[in-house]
């Protein structure tokens, strides 16, 4: 893929993604043929920093987890209020990477089909 | 079918999870009283949560006190259903070396995922929690 358009990607999506698999990341995007560039463009990531808020507001519900997309943590995570809220508390901290792990996985999917 | 290092830490967490909710569970029926942590949801906002009262559900289940289960929080009933086969499930899987719980867990998931799925769930868990806070207010 063009470097230019590899570049455009990494700059303006930088924050959807862990620090240290961003060179992965740039390194795959580059070995990738040209045609994947219309699947990457119009991909929507989530926003670590909205999962973060989500969960501060609303972690004993679970919410965080559902905006991620991890529906079954989610369900497990209401029935329980928060796992004693201790899950919840945990949450904070984890919702992050979680969410930039998905966020992978997603530019992951696209890249491999 | 090799299990690779996701996996794992996904199985070990659901049981980690399950084991939990049995502590949780045992402490409670020995000493009712002085446990509580409390609903930081209710500390905050002084409404219950969908979940309040599941803790009271589960242990009526266990003395086999179906109706109180079901007053208490009928999600209860949910969780003693999991609680009681996901350890299983966990364990099958892990002496037989598949990875059906996995397989499984996506597939309920990507159900919940669809419209017609969801709607009604959002719905039956909203009900629920205003029947809460009629309850508990």
């Amino acid at each position: 893929m063009n470097a230019q358009k590899v570049d455009t990607f990494i700059m303006s999506n930088c924050k959807y993604f862990d620090t240290y698999q961003l060179a992965a990341i740039k390194q795959q995007l580059l070995d990738s043929p040209e045609e994947k560039w219309d699947r990457i463009q119009f991909l929507q990531f989530k926003d670590p920093t909205i999962a973060l808020i989500i969960s501060l507001l609303g972690g004993s519900l679970g919410i965080d987890r559902f905006f991620i997309g991890d529906v079954g943590l989610g369900i497990a995570k209401l029935l329980t209020c928060g796992g004693l809220t201790i899950w919840a508390i945990v949450d904070l901290f984890l919702i992050m990477s979680a969410a930039k792990e998905k966020n992978l996985q997603a530019l992951q999917e696209a890249l491999i089909y | 079918m090799k299990i690779s290092m996701a996996k794992k830490k996904f199985y070990f967490f659901i049981f980690a999870v399950c084991m939990a909710g049995y502590v949780w569970v045992i402490l409670n029926t020995f000493y009712y009283s002085s446990i509580h942590i409390g609903c930081l949801f209710h500390k905050i906002t002084h409404i219950p949560c969908p979940a309040c009262g599941s803790t009271r559900s589960v242990l009526s289940l266990l003395n086999g006190d179906f109706s109180n289960a079901f007053y208490a929080n009928p999600f209860g009933y949910i969780i003693c259903i999991s609680m009681i086969i996901l350890p299983l499930w966990i364990l099958f899987d892990w002496i037989s070396q598949k990875d059906s719980f996995i397989r499984a867990y996506k597939n309920i998931e990507s159900l919940f995922k669809r419209k017609y799925i969801a709607a009604p769930a959002i719905v039956l868990v909203l009900i629920n929690w205003i029947w809460n806070i009629f309850k508990y207010t």
